[in-house]
């Protein structure tokens, strides 16, 4: 890997992709539908669940700041560390695959309805497996440019919103069970916090301003969960629990309320583009993760090739014809491999705490 | 120069100009109206095609379902019916009636914009025509009345699935009526056992006060030998339960437009009397609305839907008929005009 040398900033711009991305397409409607009224609560538990994932992640990310994280697992865990990149890889590869299988099916079935989902899926693996192609610091580039288009459309969404707010429809509050909250406000701090273990992309020693990384990592993803917070908070507020609770993608129904001064109606397929690049951001991150650590296993020229064809692959035979997989039913997939990587990065900070006690 | 070769293919072949239909070739739907008579759907569709200049076509069918007649519509027109700009839709009271699921196929279809306007109608009668877009009037007639005089509201079609999912809330209509080939928006009205209830427009401006829901309008106080004419500046409702009570206090700021009781509003004593009667009055509205919707137990001002959100463990206990409702209004004069008298 060549020397890459970003700020602070630029890194954290990953922060928001990585967090926001798969709330909106997949978490939010399975969020309403267990914790219902009370998901405001749930995700305000979550997100303080969330800052121990986040503290653990930052964690291993500092250590060893001179060394990418394969060099870092080959410390830790000497000649087995590539059975343990390649757990890493293979789950952040399935990550991918389910990032861009997710916003397939929402494009094809609500953007493209006529066109074929094969070449929907086609034109989402080309585009990020394009950019992930690129060096990580040029990828930062796209993320903050990516990031700022998002944010504006965000702020005209929330402003129209705003005045179809009801406050009524945030009760009642006591028909959830505690068991519903605690469950979903847990998910939600796996959803939220473990896809942002892909910083580890770069090492420390790329940023030039490192010390001020943890600061700036802690404040992006609190400016992550606010953006959360209100778009659920305008969901819940402008349509109800039992509405949001009808529709798969309720974040991107409800912009079909937007109308601005009685004649710019219809703009959800432009409002709802925060989540698209959002989504898009979150997959090429992830699949530059697996494009640059894959080197390591395999140093092949056809290495991203093959990853995009398995993809595409493994999209089609896993999820086309399954409509579980449409439902909200999908939120299992993406915990379990979450899980897998979090348990890898708390593995690696007890030998990490072990062998330096040692010492 | 290969990447950019091999990207431009895929744009080529992948893009969203799959399946893509020109402007001309499709058929604008912009109103609908549907009736469900013998088991089947009976749809007549108001089109704009948009070719030379615009024309409105009209046509009808009827099918099992929503998807099928329009299904069987496009035999009938070389064009691709296309919903995503639907303003109106009309139903007739049968839909109502037999409880018929059609707004499903809106809820499903993707194309479907959710923001349009329900309307109910006694019968499926032909009140499309040719010459002018009658979905397209209707739509401004209902902006304006809401707007100006208050006295009709429009009910978008997701407002339509919000009320009909919420616990403890029905749903009033905005009322079409069709005489000697005029069109006329009526007032809000709602169906129990096939009978019809039309609220009139003292019954609606109560409505809206209760809902929270005014913006501006006029009501006559009747006094002595004369009407008192007050606007509504503002209105502010709180509601209370407590023990199967509903406590519903009323605050209303209003100034006077016209005057021809015999009072001098100049002198306090008479002002405040004058208040008093407004009050009486405005309480007895208020009182007859909610007792419309005690009488036929269909609760379109939410009272259930209110206990459900504030009190949920006692919604169970809930009927609306053994409620104890105590009203109480409290109304304010900024203003009696430029004149003292």
């Amino acid at each position: 890997m060549s020397e890459n040398k970003i700020n602070s900033v630029g890194l954290s711009s990953f922060i928001y992709p990585l967090s926001c991305a798969t709330f909106y397409g997949t978490f939010s409607s399975y969020m309403l539908s267990i914790s219902k009224t009370v998901t405001l609560l749930s995700l305000i538990l979550g997100y303080f669940f969330s800052l121990i994932i986040s503290f653990l992640i930052l964690k291993l990310f500092n250590a060893f700041p001179n060394l990418y994280l394969h060099e870092k697992l080959k410390n830790v865990y000497g000649k087995i560390y590539k059975i343990i990149l390649f757990i890493l890889i293979s789950c952040s590869f399935m990550i991918y695959t389910l990032f861009t299988y997710r916003l397939t099916s929402f494009l094809s079935s609500h953007y493209l309805v006529d066109t074929n989902k094969i070449f929907i899926l086609m034109l989402c693996l080309i585009l990020t497996g394009y950019i992930a192609d690129k060096s990580p610091v040029i990828i930062t580039r796209i993320t903050t440019i990516l990031l700022f288009t998002s944010f504006t459309v965000y702020l005209f969404n929330i402003f129209t919103l705003i005045k179809y707010i009801n406050f009524e429809n945030y009760l009642p509050f006591t028909n959830v069970s505690i068991f519903n909250v605690i469950k979903s406000s847990i998910i939600f701090s796996i959803y939220f916090s473990s896809p942002l273990f892909f910083i580890n992309l770069f090492k420390k020693n790329n940023l030039t301003d490192n010390y001020k990384f943890n600061k700036i990592f802690f404040f992006s993803n609190f400016i992550s969960f606010v953006l959360i917070f209100i778009s659920l908070f305008v969901t819940l507020g402008v349509f109800g629990i039992n509405v949001s609770n009808l529709f798969d993608y309720p974040l991107y129904i409800v912009l079909k309320k937007i109308e601005v001064l009685n004649f710019l109606d219809s703009i959800e397929n432009f409002s709802i583009s925060i989540w698209l690049l959002l989504s898009l951001s979150a997959s090429f991150i992830t699949l530059s993760f697996v494009f640059n650590n894959i080197k390591i296993l395999v140093n092949n020229n056809y290495n991203k090739y093959i990853i995009l064809i398995c993809s595409f692959i493994l999209s089609y035979f896993l999820f086309f014809d399954n409509n579980l997989i449409e439902t909200y039913s999908y939120v299992i997939y993406p915990i379990i491999l979450f899980l897998i990587i979090i348990l890898i990065n708390l593995i690696t900070l007890i030998i990490l705490k072990i062998k330096k006690e040692d010492h | 120069m290969k990447k950019i070769i091999i990207i431009f293919i895929f744009l080529f072949f992948i893009c969203g100009c799959n399946n893509q239909v020109e402007i001309n070739n499709i058929a604008v739907i912009t109103g609908m109206i549907i009736d469900f008579k013998n088991d089947e759907y009976n749809v007549t569709i108001e089109t704009i095609v948009s070719e030379d200049d615009k024309k409105i076509k009209i046509f009808k069918e009827s099918g099992s379902s929503i998807d099928e007649v329009l299904a069987k519509l496009s035999k009938t027109s070389n064009k691709e019916l296309f919903i995503s700009h639907l303003k109106t839709l009309i139903i007739t009271k049968n839909i109502i009636n037999n409880n018929i699921n059609f707004y499903d196929y809106f809820l499903r279809n993707p194309k479907s914009k959710l923001n349009f306007n329900i309307y109910l109608i006694d019968n499926d009668i032909d009140i499309f025509n040719e010459n002018e877009s009658l979905s397209l009037y209707l739509d401004d007639l209902i902006d304006y009345n809401t707007k100006t005089f208050a006295s009709s509201e429009n009910l978008s079609f997701i407002d339509y699935i919000y009320k009909l999912y919420e616990p403890g809330l029905d749903i009033l209509y905005p009322k079409l009526n069709y005489n000697n080939e005029n069109l006329l928006l009526n007032n809000l009205s709602f169906i129990v056992d096939d009978e019809e209830i039309i609220l009139n427009d003292i019954d609606f401006i109560s409505f809206n006060i209760l809902k929270n829901n005014i913006n501006k309008t006029n009501f006559n106080i009747d006094c002595d030998n004369g009407i008192l004419s007050l606007a509504l500046n503002s209105s502010k409702t709180k509601y209370n339960y407590h023990n199967n009570n509903l406590y519903i206090d009323v605050n209303i700021d209003s100034f006077i437009n016209s005057n021809s009781c015999n009072t001098n509003l100049s002198d306090n004593e008479s002002l405040n009397n004058l208040i008093n009667i407004s009050k009486i009055q405005i309480k007895n509205n208020l009182i007859n609305l909610i007792e419309i919707s005690k009488k036929y137990n269909y609760d379109f001002l939410g009272i259930g839907n209110y206990i459900y959100k504030h009190n949920y463990d006692e919604y169970n206990k809930f009927d609306l008929n053994n409620l104890n409702i105590i009203v109480n209004v409290n109304l304010f004069i900024s203003s009696i005009g430029e004149t003292r008298k």
